[in-house]
């Protein structure tokens, strides 16, 4: 990949106007205008020349990933487009992030938003987004019924199958789940949220990166045939340094790096880290413009393994 | 309800925050909660349950309020019944669809423990789970039986027939038709009958003795029922 010219798409879901919350027909349900709103509403699209600062993080942990982005100097009906206060959650809007180099695009970010507000600094109108990966799922993604009754014998596979469907509404589908060995004992009636369930099924291995569910263990990798290789040609800075069992570095922006994927590193200053790592982290941070200096770089938090076990994405 | 929700501080305050932690955490907990038995297997000394109450969601309405709508609670299955027992004894009923009971949330998951470990840790770490309810079948509403309840006895009673021990210490054991203490009462007064009119009957003259021998030990008997049965 060539590392210049830095380019985005930051799409962002419309509010769904109070006009048609409200409706001129009282016995249209709010869910049917909500999916009506969703059909024929587009996205907000932002590109360059705007300018965009970034800061997105993602990691294998049990809490959301999340990212904070700042757009300057959207005009006044834009923003009002996509203005979302903290207590409507459950309005899921749409935060997609695609940044690259050139014509080049990785989506860097996919999740809700929890809260998008304009305000004025100096001579620019800054519109501040915060989101999370999986939001929707981890607010309002709950069981409803018998939708979390598994009669025994169910073998935790089919539990975890079946539970991750559940979040398929929320926004977020099957990426990798490792296999979970036994089978119910006594009939299991979940309720609550799906989230905290698949958390507890998987002994905390659970976690949403870019709207996919995953399930690895510190050892799982996701199978690609081709491990990214991460050297001073592909744009690694300085010398990967361990924080615990945890091996870090920075790089020049390396948009399409995900989660559990494999990379070989290759370091000239931190020969003893060289090999197949796992990718355990991921901090997305910087500005892309057109009109002031642009810069972006990539931390990637690694685990330092020897053993990995390939798991097969959906 | 609804007007809570929609008149929220925008900026909370610590306490306010504080307070909906606490409340989070209590409505998240499952304590216990009362139920009807859906189904008993006494293989398995286990019911199915379905939670006599429903859980509140909230959604927005046309102009953007939110309004709360019940959602049922799943059917709990699999729940081990309390069987009254120890020491190899037990006292057992007839668990049926329809009785009311309570539903008590294990801290921890109960897969090993039913599969007979004792000493092994959780099969997943699920804390206070609808998973992992244990039925304690008794528990009645207002309008529930039994209809009279005896405050002089402790009282076994199934369809009519009554075991019963009271404050003096007597046993009553009847059902719809009599009472043992009558039936023996009966039995003792024919057999009273029999031995008087034998021991005063000329038939065999060794029969005079034992019959009124036999007079003097059913009184002894009546007596002695007497002090047992109500």
């Amino acid at each position: 990949m060539e590392k210049f010219q830095y380019n985005y798409s930051l799409s962002v879901q419309r509010t769904i106007s109070p006009a048609l919350l409200r409706g001129a027909d009282p016995t249209v349900s709010v869910e049917l205008r909500r999916k009506f709103a969703q059909e024929t509403q587009e996205f907000l699209q932002i590109e360059p020349p705007l300018t965009v600062d970034f800061d997105i993080v993602r990691n294998q942990l049990a809490d959301a990933s999340n990212s904070n982005i700042k757009i300057y100097n959207l005009n006044e009906r834009r923003r009002s487009q996509i203005l979302k206060d903290n207590w409507d959650f459950y309005e899921p809007r749409q935060v997609i992030l695609q940044a690259g180099y050139g014509n080049s695009f990785s989506k860097i970010f996919f999740g809700n938003a929890v809260h998008i507000y304009s305000i004025r600094e100096g001579v620019d109108f800054i519109t501040e987004i915060e989101a999370f990966d999986g939001g929707n799922a981890y607010n309002n993604a709950e069981f409803t019924g018998d939708t979390g009754s598994f009669p025994a014998g169910t073998t935790y596979n089919e539990v975890i199958n079946r539970c991750v469907s559940l979040l398929s509404p929320y926004g977020v589908e099957r990426g990798a789940i490792r296999a979970y060995d036994g089978s119910v004992v006594k009939g299991k009636s979940f309720t609550g949220s799906i989230i905290a369930t698949l958390l507890d099924l998987t002994n905390r291995e659970f976690y949403i990166d870019s709207g996919f569910a995953y399930a690895l263990r510190d050892q799982d990798v996701i199978k690609n045939s081709s491990p990214a290789e991460i050297s001073s040609r592909t744009g690694l800075l300085g010398t990967p340094r361990r924080e615990r069992s945890f091996v870090m570095f920075n790089m020049i922006f390396q948009p399409d790096l995900k989660i559990g994927d494999q990379v070989d590193v290759q370091s000239t200053t931190g020969e003893q880290y060289n090999g197949i790592n796992k990718v355990v982290s991921l901090h997305h941070k910087g500005r892309i413009s057109n009109s002031v200096s642009s810069s972006v770089t990539t931390q990637v938090g690694l685990l330092y393994h020897k053993n990995f076990t390939e798991i097969e994405a959906a | 309800m609804s007007g809570n929700l929609t008149r929220h501080a925008p900026y909370p305050s610590l306490r306010d925050l504080m307070d909906t932690v606490k409340r989070e955490v209590k409505i998240e907990i499952n304590c216990h909660a009362v139920a009807r038995i859906e189904s008993f297997n006494p293989e398995k000394q286990t019911v199915e349950a379905k939670i006599s109450y429903t859980k509140t969601y909230y959604k927005k309405d046309g102009d953007g309020n939110l309004v709360p709508y019940a959602v049922a609670y799943p059917l709990l299955l699999d729940c081990p019944a309390i069987i009254i027992g120890g020491g190899g004894g037990s006292l057992t009923f007839p668990i049926a669809n329809g009785d009311e009971c309570l539903i008590l949330f294990n801290d921890r998951d109960l897969d090993n423990w039913v599969s007979g470990s004792n000493n092994s840790q959780p099969e997943i770490p699920t804390l206070h789970s609808l998973s992992d309810g244990i039925a304690l079948v008794g528990l009645r509403t207002y309008k529930g039986e039994p209809e009279e309840y005896d405050m002089e006895r402790a009282v076994l009673e199934y369809n009519g027939a009554i075991v019963a021990v009271g404050k003096n210490g007597k046993v009553l054991v009847k059902n719809t038709a009599t009472d043992l203490k009558a039936a023996i009462d009966s039995l003792v007064t024919a057999l009273d009958t029999f031995a008087t009119s034998t021991s005063t009957a000329v038939i065999e003259p060794t029969l005079g003795p034992a019959a009124t021998a036999l007079k003097a030990a059913l009184v002894t008997v009546s007596t002695n029922i007497g002090n047992i049965l109500e």
